[in-house]
């Protein structure tokens, strides 16, 4: 069936075709039309999760994590302070590697009391441990939801997985989307039909999380980093299985526009991809061979495929939605300094801050940082870091 | 269920002789089986009569089967007693008595004709108490834990936690926080230890899971007075709100201990902690404890009730209350338990304060059944709260006037509960 | 499975074994093994069928509640042997039983029966039912007249029964009586009220000859004093009861879970040495102790090692409406370390004997007020007591009701 929905509706079609077991969410904007969507389908009778109306996002979390625990599917999602509010639960649902979804509908943090969009909230998250996929269009919304309990819940990974989209310009944009049927999506979960199982079983008295130390902590500290490692080698598996069933694909970790012989690649996150895109084309059509590099997974970070691409290019102009502070430059940039410096020919490495604090990034914009990376190319000084919302 | 007689541990007034003059009086005129003891040189006052031994020793030495026992009494039959004195050497309680002009012994029958025992009825000040031997022992199932646990001396959370999973039985998932109850490892049913912020968020989790697949599994938690009152709070009464159906139970010891002694909600006027302490300006905690038990009660629950391990059969009897409870919603009981390290005081005298903070009405004893408040336990003789304090050096420097402080926070506290156990009025 | 349990035996330690192991044992297979031709009962009656303050009848209110379900008793079975490694009994009758666990408490036995010059058919011993019986067929038979040699518990309390009863009565006893049992002071009184109920006692006598003519006895004392009787009883203390397989001098030692040195063999009652409150190891033939220690060994038998309290030996007396207890120590020189504490007032007497601080003996004469059994306790328990005996003294009951308040408080005892 095709729709016209916004990224939030998306999202909540997503979690009605999945039915969780247990659901439990606290409304904060950008996040709240994705959480009355799902109340509705549930008062509609789509869905029949249990429901636990929450007082707040730390006990959101505290309890589908546990209801995982016991055994159940979930579901929550959030944003920003909500995000913060609950992170000593998200680390525990990551360090005890515990499956779970979770949509953030990402927002700038609570550092300045504000209710705009950018990618500042998500950038806490990275040392969390948990799965971070970053869709950049409504139909890849509902897609990398499904994607992500088949991910999370897969008996190699059993890790909870985050899904995030931007605040505002894609939880509130509204597109063309393919929903697909309940078949098709029972079909694709089939292989983590059956349950991680529970802890709790009668007879047999596990203890879940008792306090450790010493060699035992790190190694499941150890566990963990080997988890994200082969999440890099099961994500593209499960991509084909999707591609299969439901017809679409999105290139794996890395989606790549044009940048088979791109001299100057942009690399960005989010939905900021598709005016970026545009700009490409521009670029192409006067000669200059650009191209693009979007990050759809953000955790674990594809290095050695950014390092395989980046490396040979003349320059990569990173378009950055949040601030690294500390580093003077956005995150994307920061970790791409970081992939590069395994590139035997490196690149120019630029970054332009933009779409922070709901700022829109637009063409010119694009345009301006492709300006300044030529005139670096071309031997004049520029600085690392622009700031383009200043236009 | 039967009956059994309890003598308490205080002086009698050296002048009352009642419960003797009623105990001959149900015997119509006999001698008396309750003998007053009067030790002034050792400021000792009290009676003496036979102990009722459930393991008695005369039964067993008796050479004519005068001495049987018949539901939970020890009964003599003097037409079958040959006056050989066996049993009067055997008592080791002195419950046995000789008759003085026959050749006979004789002792207290429980009143079995009387139908109550008259010492008790007659007793002016409670010391002598009739009360159901509920037989604790026979409520309880195996206990899960390990024999031995390292918690300190005269632990009173031990005995909570003994005391609640002997009762609940073992299918149960048990919660707790980091405190001082930390029984991961050392018990044989599921445990689930979650960090101090979110125990009853993750309860809420489990049992609503397994309300979903079908699951009769009881959640319960054991959890001390920061985690439940403090930084556990917001959770706690989210989900009291929300009807979740599990049962929380709370140990309070006043205090956070498990981290060294600082003061939490709970923690009472004047008491000293290490964040609330006792120098040249600071007199120990300056404000009362918050009625956490009454609060979570006016959210409308399934159950709520406070409790300590003094009085076990009320605790046991509201622990299962509180178990059934929770299968439909939300049940909270908040059990006193002492800290000797952390109150300043005898290891051995654990039970004893708890039963003088029942005394002193410092802790009453009362449960909220669906909206339904009623004292479970009333002292016959309220004492003044300084029979309590004065068992803790955490209260020693307190003069007459925060005595009389504390004191008017506990009698207002009291009332309160009073008035929600009263009848309501018509308009 | 059921478990096995075999007791030999069927007296106050037995009995109380029996009972105690169902307690602890869902699942128990009891039987008991009665050497004598009679049900269970407790031997403490048997004087006061003399005097007829009970019947025969009587005898066995005690044990109605045997046989039970899983408790079976078998009369006329006396055991010859034991062999701990196949671990079966073998009875005089030839049947043999098997057990998982094994109590022996066979009791003890009259030493001697034998008195030069005089036939064992005009000898009695007063130990058992048949004993009884004996003795009440042969008085009912013959005019009374009755000489008891030997001056222990038996001696007396047969004595003073048989004096109620009409008979004439002299006790000849080598030193004094009750020497075991009671202090010269008390012994002298008790002798005293003897004597006065019309018994004759010699004392520091022994018999020296003996004869029967035209059917009476006569016996001839050191000092050459003549006495006549129709009959003698010898009551001149118990030896233990023994089992071959189980070879031992005397009584059988056991632990303080009533452990002997055969796998799965228990001793209690009188058959056993244990371990006295003084620390010294013997056997303390006292029917409470009997049932203190069969209730212990019946419970180490099924599993609850709960272990036996150290053995306070006590007694009661009563003669001619006075009454008299002993327990612990009777009597103990100073030189030794003893402290004797004395109340003597014209009818009454309370003797306390105190070593290193303790109470380790007590003796009373008419003295219902105090209750005895709280002094036993505060024996057993070892409790300090130096700094109350004078009080302890002066209110007995009182002071030593709230010691044994202290003790429990502080978890003794």
């Amino acid at each position: 069936m095709i729709k016209v929905l916004s990224g939030n509706k998306a999202a909540a079609h997503a979690v009605r075709l999945v039915n969780p077991d247990v659901i439990a969410m606290y409304p904060i904007t950008p996040q709240t039309p994705l959480a009355e969507e799902i109340a509705a389908f549930h008062a509609d009778g789509l869905l029949d999760a249990e429901m636990i109306e929450v007082e707040g996002e730390h006990t959101a979390m505290s309890a589908v994590m546990s209801a995982s625990v016991a055994g159940g599917r979930v579901f929550t999602s959030t944003s920003s302070w909500g995000l913060e509010y609950m992170g000593e639960m998200c680390m525990l649902c990551a360090g005890m590697r515990i499956p779970a979804v979770m949509v953030d509908v990402t927002r700038e943090t609570s550092s300045i009391r504000g209710v705009c969009g950018s990618r500042q909230d998500i950038m806490s998250v990275r040392d969390y441990g948990w799965i971070q996929l970053e869709p950049a269009n409504c139909q890849e919304i509902l897609d990398t939801v499904l994607m992500a309990y088949r991910l999370s819940e897969d008996a190699r990974i059993l890790n909870p997985v985050l899904v995030a989209y931007d605040g505002f310009f894609l939880s509130h944009q509204y597109e063309r989307v393919e929903i697909p049927t309940k078949e098709q999506v029972d079909r694709f979960l089939a292989p983590v039909a059956e349950r991680h199982g529970t802890t709790f079983m009668k007879d047999k008295n596990l203890q879940f999380c008792p306090s450790i130390s010493g060699l035992e902590f790190a190694n499941y500290r150890y566990q963990s980093l080997q988890t994200l490692e082969r999440v890099k080698s099961v994500f593209p598996e499960i991509e084909k299985e999707f591609e299969e069933i439901f017809g679409r694909s999105y290139g794996g970790a890395v989606d790549k526009y044009r940048t088979d012989d791109a001299e100057i690649l942009f690399l960005t996150a989010g939905s900021a991809a598709g005016t970026i895109e545009t700009v490409v084309d521009r670029a192409r059509e006067r000669g200059i061979k650009a191209g693009l590099a979007r990050i759809k997974m953000f955790r674990p970070y594809p290095r050695q495929e950014m390092a395989a691409l980046l490396d040979g290019r003349k320059a990569v102009a990173t378009i950055d939605r949040s601030i690294c502070l500390g580093w003077n430059c956005g995150h994307l940039h920061m970790e791409a300094l970081a992939a590069v410096s395994d590139a035997a020919q490196k690149p120019l490495m630029l970054d332009f801050i933009d779409g922070i604090a709901s700022t829109d990034i637009t063409i010119d914009h694009i345009e301006k940082a492709l300006a300044i990376t030529r005139t670096a190319l071309a031997g004049h000084e520029v600085q690392e870091t622009n700031w383009l919302i200043w236009e | 269920m039967a009956k059994m007689l309890i003598k308490k541990h205080e002086s009698c007034p050296a002048d009352c002789s009642q419960c003797i003059q009623a105990c001959a009086a149900a015997r119509g005129g006999a001698d008396p089986v309750v003998e007053k003891i009067s030790l002034p040189e050792k400021g000792y006052e009290t009676v003496l009569t036979c102990n009722q031994c459930s393991d008695s020793v005369c039964v067993d030495v008796c050479p004519a089967g005068a001495l049987t026992a018949e539901d939970g009494k020890v009964m003599l039959n003097s037409d079958r007693c040959i006056g050989c004195g066996l049993c009067n050497l055997s008592c080791p309680y002195g419950g046995i008595f000789s008759a003085k002009s026959a050749h006979k012994s004789f002792k207290c029958d429980g009143c079995r004709e009387y139908g109550s025992a008259a010492c008790a009825e007659n007793c002016p000040l409670g010391i002598l108490e009739e009360t159901d031997a509920a037989a604790v022992e026979e409520q309880y199932c195996e206990d899960p834990c390990s024999p031995g646990m390292q918690f300190c001396a005269g632990c009173g959370m031990e005995l909570v936690l003994r005391m609640v999973l002997r009762s609940v039985g073992p299918d149960i998932v048990l919660f707790g926080a980091p405190s001082c109850c930390v029984p991961a490892d050392r018990v044989k049913v599921p445990m689930y230890s979650t960090l101090m912020t979110n125990v009853a968020s993750a309860m809420t989790g489990v049992s609503r899971y397994f309300h979903r697949i079908g699951r009769e599994t009881i959640c319960v938690s054991v959890v001390g007075d920061g985690g439940t009152c403090d930084i556990g709070f917001g959770a706690l009464s989210a989900a009291a709100e929300r009807g979740e159906k599990f049962l929380f139970i709370c140990y309070d010891n006043e205090a956070y201990m498990n981290t060294g002694i600082q003061r939490s909600s709970r923690t009472p006027y004047g008491s000293w902690t290490n964040t609330t302490q006792v120098g040249s300006v600071g007199r120990g905690k300056s404000r009362d404890a918050k009625d956490v038990p009454m609060l979570i009660a006016e959210h409308g629950v399934n159950y709520a009730a406070t409790a300590t391990i003094a009085y076990p059969e009320d605790f046991i009897r509201k622990v299962k209350k509180g178990a059934e409870a929770a299968k439909t919603g939300f049940a909270y009981i908040h059990v006193l338990a002492p800290c000797p390290t952390g109150w300043k005081m005898e290891p051995e005298k654990s039970v004893e304060v708890t039963r003088a903070a029942v005394e002193t009405n410092y802790f009453p004893l009362w449960e909220c059944d669906k909206g339904e408040y009623r004292f479970t336990y009333k002292p016959k003789k309220v004492k003044n709260v300084s029979c309590f304090t004065d068992y803790m050096r955490r209260f020693a420097h307190l003069d007459e006037e925060e005595i009389a402080i504390l004191q008017g926070y506990v009698d207002a506290r009291y009332s309160q509960i009073k008035r929600l156990t009263q009848p309501v009025l018509p308009d | 499975m059921s478990t096995k349990y075999v007791i030999l035996g069927a007296g106050p330690a037995a009995q109380a074994a029996a009972k105690e192991i169902n307690l602890y044992d869902d699942d128990a297979q009891i039987t008991l093994y009665s050497a004598e031709d009679s049900a269970p009962y407790s031997p403490v009656a048997l004087p006061y069928l003399l005097s007829g303050e009970m019947k025969e009848e009587d005898l066995f209110y005690k044990c109605t509640a045997l046989p039970a379900e899983n408790i079976s008793f078998f009369r006329n079975k006396k055991a010859a042997s034991v062999d701990p490694a196949s671990k079966t009994v073998l009875f005089e009758d030839g049947e043999t039983a098997v057990y998982d666990r094994l109590l022996v408490a066979i009791g003890a036995s009259p030493a001697g029966k034998d008195i030069p010059g005089i036939a064992r058919e005009d000898v009695f011993v007063f130990r058992t039912l048949a004993d009884y019986k004996a003795l009440q067929d042969r008085l009912e038979r013959e005019n009374k007249e009755v000489v008891i040699c030997g001056g222990g518990l038996v001696a007396v309390e047969v004595a003073e029964k048989l004096a109620s009863a009409g008979c004439t009565v002299t006790v000849v006893v080598r030193s004094r009586l009750l020497r075991k049992y009671f202090s010269e002071e008390m012994g002298a009184c008790i002798t005293e009220l003897l004597r006065k109920h019309g018994i004759s006692v010699r004392d520091g006598r022994n018999v020296a000859a003996a004869s029967k003519k035209d059917g009476k006895i006569r016996l001839t004392l050191d000092d050459n004093t003549a006495l006549s009787a129709d009959l003698v009883v010898a009551a001149m203390g118990v030896n233990p009861n023994s089992l071959d397989g189980l070879e031992t001098d005397g009584a059988i030692e056991v632990d303080e879970y009533m452990r002997t040195k055969w796998e799965d063999v228990y001793a209690a009652g009188d058959v056993a040495s244990v371990l006295l409150f003084n620390g010294e190891k013997r056997p303390c033939p006292i029917s409470p102790e009997a049932a203190a220690q069969g209730k212990t060994a019946g419970r180490c038998m099924a599993g609850a090692k709960v272990p036996y309290d150290a053995a306070v030996p006590a007694n009661y007396l009563r003669i001619m409406d006075q009454d008299f207890f002993s327990m612990g120590v009777s009597e103990g020189n100073r030189a030794d370390g003893f402290v004797t504490l004395k109340k003597q007032e014209e009818d009454s007497f309370l003797r306390l004997t105190i070593k290193d601080g303790c109470l380790v003996g007590a003796e009373g004469r008419n003295r219902k007020d105090i209750h005895p059994g709280l002094l036993r306790f505060l024996i057993r328990s070892g409790v300090y007591v130096e700094g109350e005996k004078d009080l302890l003294l002066e209110k007995p009951k009182e002071t030593a009701l709230w010691l044994a308040e202290q003790c429990r408080r502080a978890g003794i005892g």
